[in-house]
């Protein structure tokens, strides 16, 4: 299939020169240097790299929630921070790192409210949506519970169901196993395996190796603020190491193998 | 009154929220509102403004807009306080999710702050009700004044005197339980 029929079948994430800097103190710091890639849509990106290589940075720009970043961020070759909330949610959803539900909503609350805003969706359509969604991720019995009485691994999955609702193409998560224990991990690998097999686009950024270890299908490697490396790879011993994923990875005491 | 203000200014003046030349302005008119005694403040609503402007002011009606606008800039304080302290996460699921400032404020934010704030507005609320005594210097009948002129009739200071400060001590129980129930309804986390 030549590439542009393929390309509109299957739509990317174009991602074209982003960079961003900040200031520090009267100084700019580079963070992300003219990163140009694509995420495509059912597959798992992993973005890996010691902590300030640029990781999150890089998925806050995506989520639009960094200003004054640099570049293109194009899917279907329009550019998403021209879009509008209702159609920019409705591509991109985020998963930050603490997870920051509303702790004053319930559960179901938590998770119909951005519909209702939103989408205007009417409160029994919202709630039924919820439940959808929610029990899809067994989480059902905690619908009329407040977030400071989940544990990490639940507080987790309703904001990926917080997410989930708006039906986004692609989802991008922030240290997602940074607060969960091996049990609550190995669930949210499924759950993610599962919304790449729906057919959405996953964006992860860790450094917890055992995680992407697991769960490895499209690794990215960054350094600097840039993509130093690309790798597609079903198995970590097809992983040379010689290249800098590899050393990275083997630095480890390999507890995973 | 105060209360209507205070949030006002105090949200526009929270550090998230910075609307270019408006925060600025009332900053500094929050700042003016907390720097001037409202004893000076009353004096000013009720002698200087007529004055200038040529009308006339009921003590009441003065009365009610100068304790407002004089607690409204410490109410605006709290305000921008609650508001700073709500993590940046909380505006940027939020925005993740699509909600708009307003939306963002009016149904993440503020409801949060509210929360943290309210033992801080109860004692705004206190010090309002104490200030009331202030404005029997402009010749209205409140409960000190009251208290004065039953003391020059009678010539009796202490019961007197005793009785109005326990007024004042049921009032501010009143008000007391009003906040409690108020933050026991909207508390979400049990402690």
């Amino acid at each position: 299939m030549p590439q542009e029929v393929l390309k509109k079948r299957f739509p990317m994430l174009n991602i074209k020169n982003l960079s961003l800097s900040k200031q520090r103190r009267k100084e700019s710091i580079q963070i992300l240097q003219k990163i140009s890639f694509d995420i495509p849509k059912n597959r798992i990106s992993l973005l890996l790299g010691k902590s300030g290589s640029g990781k999150t940075s890089l998925l806050r720009c995506i989520a639009q929630l960094e200003k004054g970043h640099d570049g293109e961020i194009l899917y279907k070759s329009v550019g998403v921070h021209q879009l509008g909330a209702k159609e920019r949610c409705q591509i991109i959803g985020f998963v930050p790192q603490s997870f920051a539900l509303f702790p004053h909503l319930t559960i179901l609350d938590n998770c119909a409210q951005p519909l209702r805003l939103l989408l205007g969706a009417k409160k029994r359509d919202a709630y039924l949506k919820v439940e959808e969604v929610l029990s899809s991720l067994d989480m059902l019995q905690f619908i009329h519970a407040r977030p400071h009485e989940l544990s990490a691994g639940q507080q987790q999955r309703v904001a990926i169901a917080r997410a989930l609702v708006l039906n986004p193409s692609f989802l991008l998560f922030d240290e997602p196993t940074s607060a969960l224990d091996p049990e609550n991990r190995d669930l949210f690998i499924a759950i993610v395996q599962k919304l790449s097999g729906e057919g959405r686009g996953v964006i992860i950024s860790t450094h917890d190796m055992v995680f992407a270890a697991k769960i490895l299908d499209r690794a990215l490697f960054m350094e600097g603020g840039l993509i130093v490396e690309t790798h597609d790879i079903q198995e970590l011993g097809e992983l040379s190491s010689e290249s800098k994923l590899g050393r990275f990875l083997f630095s480890f005491e390999r507890p995973f193998l | 009154m105060s209360f209507l203000f205070g949030i006002f200014f105090g949200v526009l003046s929270c550090t998230r929220l910075k609307v270019l030349i408006l925060s600025s302005v009332i900053e500094s008119v929050t700042f003016v509102l907390r720097a001037v005694p409202f004893f000076m403040q009353l004096l000013i609503v009720y002698f200087v403004l007529p004055d200038l402007f040529h009308f006339n002011f009921e003590p009441f009606p003065a009365a009610v807009i100068s304790l407002g606008i004089c607690s409204s800039g410490y109410v605006a304080q709290i305000v921008r306080g609650g508001l700073n302290s709500i993590p940046v996460v909380q505006w940027e699921a939020a925005f993740a999710l699509g909600y708009t400032t307003l939306q963002s404020l009016f149904y993440v934010i503020l409801p949060q702050m509210v929360r943290n704030v309210l033992p801080a507005f109860n004692n705004e609320l206190d010090s309002l009700l104490k200030s009331t005594a202030i404005v029997s210097s402009i010749g209205m009948l409140e409960l000190t004044r009251m208290g004065m002129n039953i003391v020059s009739r009678e010539m009796q200071p202490v019961p007197i005197y005793l009785t109005v400060a326990l007024f004042y001590v049921c009032l501010s129980v009143i008000l007391n339980f009003a906040t409690r129930s108020i933050e026991k309804k909207i508390s979400y986390v049990k402690y």
